[in-house]
């Protein structure tokens, strides 16, 4: 058995709860900060790319988002939500790109052109489920792609998707049937 | 009395630094990290190019402004007097007419 | 596997006892509450709704599985983002220190002296210091001020002990450095952190 005090030294930052960072970088610490840079940083780049359907503009969503979060840290009273707040942000960021750039046809729903990682052949070597779902994610329109990730993995409601892209709540609703209809369809083994 | 206040932004730059205690001298002014590192950077080279020290005159005289870290060893409160009294010291010697503020400000300990 | 047939049955509810998927969808949304016994009583409801609430676990963990599978970034990403961060954004309020001169304003900032709390609290061991407050007046000289600390301490601590070092450890910093006057420090562990440690260890 060991005593305490042997392990004393080896409680650094990096093994720290999401409470403990939040609140030092609250409080201006950069250090426990740039610990919570590295701990979500790749997982909100990922969400930035699944809603945004490139990784094209992710590192700057993501940049703007932290940035923006350590503006705010100071209103977060709970530091242990941390990891769903920064996500909220990186969304509502890469949702004021989509806006900005959103031409007329973006909200047409029509099927973009099949690109080649969706093909039959490859889906059918697709190791996982996953794999499978991302593919079929990637062949879905900007709109409909959109509306899911943020109802399925950012869990928005559909209104509050309505109102963050600015479109009615019955389009979201419709959309998101598409979505589904199309996923359940195009995914394999679904059953 | 009218002032050169960029001479004087510049030795009370360097002044400042040369404090014992005093690790960064910063700008008061809102500024990011990369900025801050840059002037660091500049100042521990010796050769401060940009002159962080605010010196501007107003019609109640003279107004000087500055923001520092300093380090554990020494007491905060005591290297923040300690730079006040470097910078009114200057200002005493270089004769620089009626005094509005001196205002020092430790942004940072340890 | 299903065919297709299965499927399109699905869709156009004949599968489903009368049910669409949207519905069964947003029945899932709600956490499949109030319960409805014709949903839940359908065979063919329940497979669909195996189905959707398995789709759902899966987009749930895709964002994870893609960052798992992105190289690791280099630290110029990380620098790229610490070096456009406002450090005054915490500096928080100015706390006056005294001279006699009567054109001195000097200060040193709220911000500062809750570095100066973390640095001494963590300098104990075992022990990291999280969001910190300070509470009263801080701008007024001789106010009484109190000190709230959150922390988190390593697993096999004892934790009065622990308290009290970090205290005595905050206080005599604070003494040094500031010319506050504080009354109390209250220090609240939140959190218990484990890393490979057995049960006995705590056992003592």
């Amino acid at each position: 058995m060991k005593a305490p005090s042997e392990r004393r030294g080896s409680y650094s930052l990096d093994d720290a709860d999401d409470r403990t960072l939040a609140g030092r970088a609250a409080d201006g610490d950069v250090r426990a900060f740039e610990v919570l840079v590295r701990r979500y940083g790749p997982m909100m780049r990922a969400y930035a790319t699944r809603i945004l359907g490139s990784s094209t503009d992710s590192d700057d969503i993501v940049q703007e988002a932290f940035i923006a979060a350590w503006k705010r840290l100071p209103t977060l009273d709970d530091g242990s939500v941390v990891k769903s707040w920064l996500m909220r942000i990186v969304s509502h960021k890469s949702i004021d790109l989509i806006r900005a750039n959103r031409t007329h046809d973006d909200i047409d729903d029509h099927e973009p052109e099949a690109p080649d990682e969706a093909s039959p052949e490859q889906r059918a070597v697709a190791k996982s489920r996953e794999e499978a779902l991302s593919a079929v994610l990637a062949t879905l329109p900007a709109a409909q792609r959109q509306c899911w990730v943020l109802h399925e993995i950012g869990r928005y409601s559909y209104d509050d998707i309505a109102r963050e892209l600015d479109l009615p709540t019955s389009t979201v609703r419709g959309l998101l049937a598409r979505a589904r209809k199309k996923l359940i369809l195009e995914m394999e083994d679904w059953r | 009395m009218s002032v050169d206040t960029g001479t004087m932004s510049h030795d009370l730059t360097a002044l400042v630094q040369a404090v014992p205690g005093v690790t960064k001298v910063y700008s008061s002014a809102p500024l990011v990290l990369s900025l801050l590192n840059r002037t660091t950077d500049l100042v521990l080279r010796k050769e401060p190019t940009i002159d962080v020290v605010a010196v501007t005159e107003s019609a109640e005289g003279l107004r000087i402004a500055v923001s520092i870290a300093v380090d554990d060893r020494t007491s905060a409160s005591e290297a923040c007097r300690l730079v006040h009294d470097a910078i009114a010291g200057y200002l005493e010697l270089e004769n620089a007419g009626r005094l509005a503020e001196i205002a020092v400000r430790v942004g940072s300990v340890g | 596997m299903t065919d297709s047939g299965d499927l399109d049955a699905l869709f156009d509810g004949k599968s489903l006892d009368g049910h669409s998927i949207d519905e069964l969808s947003d029945y899932l949304d709600r956490g499949r509450t109030p319960a409805d016994p014709a949903i839940d009583s359908s065979p063919g409801c329940q497979i669909a709704l195996a189905g959707l609430a398995r789709l759902r676990a899966m987009s749930e963990t895709l964002v994870e599985t893609d960052a798992a599978a992105e190289p690791a970034r280099d630290d110029s990403w990380v620098s790229g983002i610490l070096d456009n961060i406002e450090l005054e954004a915490h500096a928080g309020r100015d706390i006056p220190i005294q001279h006699s001169a009567p054109a001195a304003r000097l200060v040193i900032t709220e911000g500062a002296v809750r570095g100066l709390i973390r640095a001494a609290g963590d300098s104990v061991g075992g022990i990291l210091i999280g969001r910190c407050r300070l509470d009263g007046d801080v701008t007024v000289p001789g106010e009484a001020i109190g000190v709230r600390i959150d922390a988190s301490v390593f697993f096999g601590e004892r934790i009065p002990e622990i308290v009290a070092r970090v205290r005595e450890a905050i206080y005599t910093e604070l003494l040094r450095h500031t010319e506050l006057n504080f009354t109390s420090i209250d220090v609240t562990i939140h959190d218990v952190h484990h890393v490979r440690s057995s049960p006995e260890e705590v056992a003592e």
